[in-house]
């Protein structure tokens, strides 16, 4: 079942097309990644999403059991910047939020201990570092123990040690069975925390599905015999092998894999006179799909 | 209702620039109308002469005059209170708060009613200081008794407090920044208004009065030296009626509230 389906969403800054007829379902239950260069449209979708920004076109639709005008009440929201009353102190800025939601009141103590703000609450926001501030603003998210996350950039300017807690929070709450919808641009922390992942480029969806079905399209063999160069000159030969890379140790090799498989190579080569000594399927990481994806 | 005023309190109650304002403003109009007072105190002592009636007027302290007096007086610090929504109105936009207000669950419509409820609650508290001071100081005067004749004009000063509130709540939604907004506020009220007023005479232009605060300050006049104002020249101005400051206040606000609703944040 879908949490949220998008609809030929476009939104235009003058010239600049900034969402080009969007398109996707987020699954019930997934991490979705939202991934995509600075630019690419990532926030200005959430910004939608999120009734902060209209769109020229198109629409989207939440499925929360919950009357639509009311949906934002069920979403946690974690944006690249904390938004606060700067003359509140944390435990007043977060009533505020449980007033808006309706809900949330009697959580707050909850929530500042779990972020290890209860004994900051009395401090107000501005004197906060930048840290704190986010922290603050997973309380915030937290508070009404929402069904959707919505996060943006997560883990921007934080140290490792954040960047760490941030990750873990993230994955804990996934396992609580609540959908995370996640724009990023670190391919690695969209490979390694989602489900699911969508791409954008220069407002355009590139491609989307589950991290698995993006990732493994294509395969990567690599692969070495005592006499290098002839192995690499009879697969250039052969029928499904995109490219060949040479390197020291072995070729490495892009296969499409609805025509050939490492057992079908292994034997292409025994019949050529090659003997391997090594052959090791690896998957493309998301950063290859993603940089050959992004140059067409 | 009780919804969003509960949120816009939670917003205000800890911030101490908001109140010390709104203790400046309501010290202000009592100062102002002490100073008249004493004025006026000083001309109609209690041997004042039938001749001088005649020239200035009765005694503008004593009711029922006093209602038009005090609510003339304190018009003239009506920019402070716009200043007070101007300063709470762009802080959301400052910290961004209003997106977060929306992220939070709010709908554009709620937040920017909330704006315009802050508003009229701070008019209607000016206008109550106002009523107050108007009493307390009739009653101090000497041969004044207590009447609620003339008390039209405090009905009146309230419509021009709108105008004055939702007309900072206006800038204050299309500029968003607060110092941009408090000089175009004060700059339009002090200068741009005026000068258009001026330019409307000079070609002859026989509603130049109708403009959107002129014609809300108009709404009152100085009681005092109502004779002497039946001889002076006239300026080509029309009556002015009640209702033309209140469509324009009917209007600032269907702009203030058609601009959030319709834009991005």
């Amino acid at each position: 079942m879908n949490i949220l389906s998008i609809n030929n969403l476009s939104k235009e800054y003058g010239f600049l097309k900034a969402l080009d007829n969007v398109s996707f379902n987020i699954p019930e239950g997934s991490i979705y990644g939202i991934l995509g260069p600075n630019g690419s449209g990532k926030t200005t979708l959430l910004s939608i999403l999120l009734n902060i920004v209209l769109p020229n076109s198109g629409s989207f639709q939440f499925d929360t059991n919950e009357e639509m005008k009311d949906y934002r009440k069920n979403v946690g929201t974690l944006l690249e910047t904390p938004n606060f009353y700067h003359y509140l102190t944390a435990e007043q800025n977060l009533r505020i939020v449980a007033a808006i939601r309706g809900k949330g009141e009697d959580r707050i103590e909850e929530v500042l201990k779990t972020v290890d703000l209860w004994k900051k609450r009395h401090l107000k926001f501005k004197g906060f570092s930048l840290g704190m501030r986010q922290r603050l603003a997973i309380a915030s998210a937290l508070l009404s123990d929402p069904k959707l996350l919505i996060l943006d950039e997560p883990t921007n300017g934080l140290d490792p040690q954040g960047i760490h807690e941030i990750r873990e929070l993230i994955k804990s709450i996934h396992r609580s069975g609540k959908t995370i919808i996640m724009a990023s641009h670190l391919l690695d922390e969209v490979e390694k925390t989602c489900t699911h992942v969508a791409v954008l480029q220069q407002g355009k969806l590139i491609t989307e599905g589950t991290v698995g079905s993006i990732v493994s399209e294509d395969q990567i063999l690599e692969i070495n015999a005592t006499d290098i160069n002839r192995l690499s000159e009879i697969l250039s030969q052969l029928e499904g092998v995109r490219s060949i890379e040479n390197f020291p140790q072995f070729v490495k090799v892009h296969i499409d894999q609805s025509v050939l498989s490492a057992e079908k190579i292994n034997q292409y080569c025994f019949n050529h006179g090659i003997v391997l000594n090594h052959l090791r399927t690896t998957k493309q990481s998301l950063e290859a799909k993603f940089l050959a994806l992004t140059q067409n | 209702m009780k919804y969003l005023l509960n949120i816009e309190w939670l917003k205000y109650k800890h911030y101490k620039p908001f109140w010390l304002l709104t203790g400046l403003y309501a010290l202000s109009i009592v100062v102002i109308n002490y100073i008249v007072f004493k004025i006026n105190a000083f001309i109609h002592t209690e041997e004042s002469s039938p001749q001088l009636e005649m020239l200035i007027g009765k005694s503008a302290m004593a009711f029922p005059y006093v209602w038009e007096s005090v609510s003339y007086a304190s018009s003239f610090i009506l920019s402070i209170l716009g200043l007070l929504v101007i300063l709470v109105t762009t802080n959301e936009y400052t910290f961004k708060t209003h997106r977060q207000n929306i992220i939070d669950g709010f709908s554009r419509e709620q937040f920017i009613t909330s704006k315009i409820i802050s508003a009229v609650i701070l008019s209607i508290v000016s206008t109550l200081i106002v009523t107050v001071t108007a009493i307390v100081a009739g009653l101090a005067e000497v041969n004044s008794s207590f009447t609620l004749s003339g008390s039209i004009s405090i009905l009146y000063f309230f419509i021009q407090t709108l105008s004055y509130t939702m007309l900072a709540l206006l800038i204050a939604t299309f500029f968003r920044r607060g110092a941009i907004a408090i000089g175009i506020y004060l700059l339009y009220i002090w200068m741009i208004e005026p000068l258009i007023m001026v330019g409307l005479w000079r070609i002859e232009f026989p509603y130049a009065a109708y403009l959107p605060i002129q014609s809300a300050d108009d709404l009152i006049s100085f009681p005092s030296f109502d004779n002497i104002k039946k001889f002076g020249p006239s300026l080509g101005q029309v009556p002015s009626v009640f209702f033309v400051p209140l469509i324009y206040v009917g209007l600032m606000v269907y702009f203030t509230y058609k601009r959030f609703v319709k834009s991005d944040l």
